[in-house]
């Protein structure tokens, strides 16, 4: 598949169809990315927070409304699966299952409670704001965003590459960081692989 | 002398292995979920090296109680020490101590060359491991973890591996990593 770099700098646009083609464009790109309902995707995940840090493979399904993520270590022992239940989160690891709620769940192998707004992640992971919060920042480039603020976390988008198998011609995020400055949490994601 | 007693002391004797995997993730219904291909070296006791080749790069390396777990891609290394973290994985099987690793398994014979070992301690992050040798090397690893799921690892020794020295496992983090440790090392 083709490597689109970090967003170019896009050429000056022509001054009377410039801005408004940046809007239109971005307004029909988010159209398009939100009839994508079922999808799936698998990367890795780099968590950094002040007193642990480690990687873990995510693998992320979204049908319709539900999201069912499974984080595993480089060998594949020992996994986390996570599946949103309506504002709740059920954890299964090591065979157990328990519900958390989504602002403090331990989605990481250490167990800490962190928040997981995974109803928003499913949404980011696509470089599309979470329609259903209010959007604090959005910056595009070339029709695609580059940073998003949310709800406290901020997300930002390194590279985008055509996600061949799912939607041929469209553009999705491959590399891209969240933080949540409050709980000193950094997310650093990398999506290699985008299915229907 | 009983077949179970071969795989202690099959094990025992491998004191070098090195080669290369496949290693096949599958959920607890039998649908694989990734396929990883790489290298792997062992020195006993206590060095372990397990390098991702595909489809990303990953290297784990660990020597005594020294874990690094280095991400290529996403550029980020942490250093653990595995004596405090409880996780114990299958391959330590492959590079720890068998007179110690024999109090903590029950053995059951599944076939010649083949052996089931079902942990007796808590910390193990699995439920099962069918270990399968050839030629007094382990060439198949079957885990089952508490969670249902199955890694099935084959291992491919090199015809004519380059002698191992503990200088092979030591790993320095590239500049520009992110490299974390806990703060009591």
């Amino acid at each position: 598949c083709s490597t689109l770099p970090a967003p170019p700098r896009p050429a000056p646009p022509p001054p009377e169809t410039g801005q408004l083609s940046e809007e239109a464009r971005w307004a029909e790109r988010q159209a398009v990315i939100g009839t994508l309902e079922n999808w799936r995707v698998r990367g890795k995940v780099a968590y950094r927070l002040p007193d642990d840090a480690g990687s873990a493979n995510l693998d992320w399904q979204q049908t319709g409304g539900q999201s069912s993520l499974r984080l595993s270590g480089p060998m594949g022992v020992g996994s986390t699966e996570i599946r949103n239940e309506g504002a709740l989160l059920r954890v299964k690891r090591d065979g157990i299952e328990r519900l958390y709620p989504a602002d403090a769940a331990p989605w990481l192998s250490g167990g800490q409670l962190l928040p997981v707004p995974v109803n928003s992640i499913q949404h980011w992971l696509r470089g599309v704001p979470d329609p259903a919060i209010a959007t604090a920042d959005l910056e595009t480039e070339n029709a695609l965003a580059t940073r998003i603020e949310q709800n406290g976390w901020v997300v930002e988008y390194d590279e985008y590459r055509e996600a061949q198998e799912l939607s041929p011609g469209l553009a999705l995020p491959s590399r891209l960081n969240l933080s949540a400055p409050d709980s000193g949490l950094t997310l650093r994601i990398i999506l290699r692989a985008w299915e229907p | 002398r009983s077949e179970s007693d071969d795989v202690w002391a099959l094990l025992a004797s491998q004191s070098q292995a090195r080669g290369s995997f496949v290693q096949e993730l599958s959920d607890e219904d039998g649908e694989l979920l990734e396929r990883t291909r790489g290298r792997y070296a062992v020195l006993r006791p206590g060095f372990f090296r397990w390098e991702i080749q595909e489809p990303d790069q990953q290297l784990i390396v660990v020597s005594g109680t020294d874990l690094w777990h280095y991400d290529r891609d996403l550029a980020a290394a942490t250093r653990r020490d595995t004596s405090q973290t409880n996780e114990f994985t299958p391959l330590e099987l492959l590079a720890g101590d068998s007179d110690e690793l024999r109090e903590k398994f029950t053995t059951q014979v599944l076939g010649p060359g083949q052996v089931r070992l079902v942990p007796t301690f808590p910390q193990a992050g699995f439920a099962s491991v069918d270990i399968t040798w050839k030629d007094e090397a382990v060439v198949a690893m079957a885990v089952v973890d508490r969670s249902g799921q199955t890694i099935d690892l084959a291992l491919t020794p090199d015809a004519a591996p380059a002698a191992l020295t503990a200088g092979d496992f030591e790993f320095t983090p590239p500049p520009g990593v992110d490299v974390y440790e806990p703060s009591d090392y």
